[in-house]
């Protein structure tokens, strides 16, 4: 319970350096407005009537308490450019990164997890040797090339998948994004494979499956019910530690695809010097992933009696 | 004299680890080729990269004067792709020396004073490390621009918090060890015993993240361009020349524009990881047996 409360310490000093930070870097551009009007900022009334409307005055303290404000809020103003309210351009797009993000982790534990058990079940034979390599590899081959590389192949040499997001139903949302999810879960799963097939060769050894095979229960049920579970607590800090690279990954993914996600979001809104919106975007981001990995730690408490003992001490 | 069974196993072992292998002098030498080429691209009389219709629009590979074929507007894709990879390896190698500068000093300082400083340091990190770094790169680039300079400040500033982290924890355990007294005994300033003590000991281990660091920035470029992030135009990057080619209608019908980067991107990708990590186990091994 210690622990717990000094990470929501932790979390809440993280969430108001981050949300400082964000705020902060429109200031970078010295007058914003500059960029934001282009050459309407000569015209002194336009000028100060866009400052009234984005906020832009008063002292920079205020504004932060302000705009964190009306962030927590929901409000995070309008695009300058399209009229919109961000929160309604953020709650239309950020379902859909979110969508690929989820699909692309299942994906990549669905990869990994059967691949990382068999070969530990036989490690350092032939099954071990392969895998490993090949996880090497792919964990070198970055996202968006893999998905040029499936684009091409699946798409636009032939008609297997669509090359564009297709919204109809669930299911045609599940097929257009089989491809981008795809090439996100393969570096992912390399890396999962990796760390559960480590963790496995060593509770493999360990004398409680020795006990259990000596009952006389059948070699499946020892490896997915006795050896999983134990050997998944690194596994879990991975997942949480990726959720990093696989947000990133995802943004870039969606270009490719014309996936509507938030990563399309981010290449018109940086086209039209949209910093509004950038800037909600970002925060958003840091502070999901700020919390999300906040549950993540808290999670292995609960996989771990371990941990929780030890944390009880 | 008898061997025990497990020191026999690591004699007979230790010759084969300690060589570095066929595939990692491979991977050297396409390190070697892509960083000569490079540096060299001025003298090389290479096509102009920007000139359309240096041939006919997608010709295929090893078509005449376009070894590497050319792209939808003719343009020579070696010359386009080296001229690419000057700023992309620019990227690669020296944001992450700006990483291994700062967040090397930062964590060793950190990790050998300890108390309020690391404290400071330690927090630093962790909010660096509390955005994801292309969202905190995205924050960056939108606001300061997108020069060459100001990229490779960002991707080198990403890699401080990484880098520091490791030279910290690092640096508390080895300051701890009898040598390390001893130097401080004999009355050392704090600056010689990092100097001569603890730098020796860290600076491997370093080294070995800080080249996965350059496989990261090179990918993160690539990323970026993505997102309209990368260095502006007219300067080529591996990652732009990927993205302009991966739309629709000219991957259809010009695949090599985007696969001639995408392939030096990954060979060179997996060349520095390859290299990176048999390095790793090389150093494990020699440590293994100085200290046995």
């Amino acid at each position: 319970m210690r622990y717990l409360l000094r990470r929501a310490a932790h979390l809440v000093a993280v969430l108001f350096a981050v949300s400082f930070i964000t705020f902060i870097s429109m200031n970078l551009l010295g007058d914003p407005l500059k960029s934001i009007l282009g050459p309407l900022y000569a015209d002194k009334q336009v000028r100060e009537e866009a400052r009234a409307e984005l906020h832009l005055e008063g002292s920079v303290p205020e504004r932060y308490v302000e705009w964190v404000a009306d962030a927590v809020q929901g409000d995070f103003g309008r695009s300058y450019n399209t009229r919109e309210t961000v929160s309604a351009v953020i709650g239309e797009r950020l379902p859909v990164s979110l969508m690929l993000m989820v699909y692309a982790q299942v994906l990549a534990l669905l990869i990994a997890v059967p691949v990382a058990v068999a070969a530990a079940y036989r490690a350092d034979r032939a099954f071990d040797r392969m895998s490993t390599a090949a996880s090497f590899v792919f964990i070198s081959v970055p996202g968006f090339a893999s998905a040029v590389i499936f684009l091409y192949a699946f798409a636009v040499r032939n008609d297997l998948f669509p090359a564009r997001y297709l919204d109809d139903s669930f299911f045609d949302r599940l097929y257009s994004m089989f491809l981008p999810a795809l090439a996100l879960a393969l570096p992912l799963g390399a890396v999962y494979m990796r760390v559960l097939r480590n963790d496995m060769v060593n509770t493999l050894q360990e004398d409680f499956v020795m006990f259990a095979r000596s009952k006389g229960i059948s070699t499946f049920r020892i490896l997915t019910r006795h050896a999983l579970r134990p050997s998944s607590i690194s596994l879990m800090t991975v997942v949480g530690i990726q959720i990093g690279a696989l947000l990133a990954g995802a943004l870039v993914v969606e270009t490719i695809f014309s996936i509507p996600g938030l990563g399309m979001q981010i290449v018109r809104s940086i086209l039209q010097n949209d910093y509004v919106v950038i800037q909600a975007v970002v925060l958003v981001l840091a502070v999901t992933y700020v919390v999300v990995n906040f549950f993540v730690d808290a999670l292995h408490g609960v996989l771990d009696p371990r941990i929780r003992a030890a944390r009880a001490l | 004299m008898q061997l025990a069974p497990s020191e026999l196993v690591d004699t007979l072992d230790a010759p084969v680890r300690r060589r570095l292998g066929f595939a990692f002098w491979l991977a050297v030498a396409w390190i070697v080729l892509v960083i000569g080429l490079a540096v060299l691209a001025p003298v090389l009389r290479l096509a102009d990269p920007d000139k359309i219709l240096h041939g006919q629009p997608g010709e295929g590979l090893l078509s005449g004067r376009n070894w590497l074929g050319t792209d939808d507007a003719g343009r020579d894709l070696l010359s386009r792709t080296i001229w690419g990879s000057r700023v992309s390896l620019l990227i690669g190698f020296a944001s992450v020396a700006i990483g291994f500068v700062v967040g090397g000093l930062t964590g060793m300082i950190a990790g050998y004073r300890r108390g309020w400083l690391e404290r400071i340091v330690v927090g630093a990190y962790d909010v660096m490390l509390a955005f994801p770094s292309l969202v905190l790169a995205l924050l960056l680039l939108t606001f300061l621009g997108r020069d060459l300079g100001i990229v490779l400040l960002v991707i080198g500033v990403l890699s401080i918090a990484p880098i520091g982290r490791l030279a910290r924890a690092n640096t508390v355990a080895i300051a701890s060890r009898e040598f390390v007294l001893a130097a401080r005994a004999l009355g050392a300033t704090a600056a010689r015993t990092m100097r001569r003590e603890i730098l020796p000991n860290v600076v491997f281990a370093l080294g070995g993240l800080a080249l996965l660091g350059s496989a990261i920035a090179i990918i993160a470029e690539g990323g970026l361009a993505y997102l309209g992030l990368s260095v502006k135009d007219p300067t080529l990057t591996w990652g732009k020349l990927i993205s302009s080619g991966s739309s629709g209608s000219i991957l259809r019908d010009y695949p090599l524009a985007a696969f001639v980067p995408i392939m030096h991107l990954l060979l060179t990708v997996f060349s520095v990881n390859f290299i990176g990590d048999r390095l790793r186990q090389h150093f494990q091994t020699r440590e293994g047996l100085s200290a046995g």
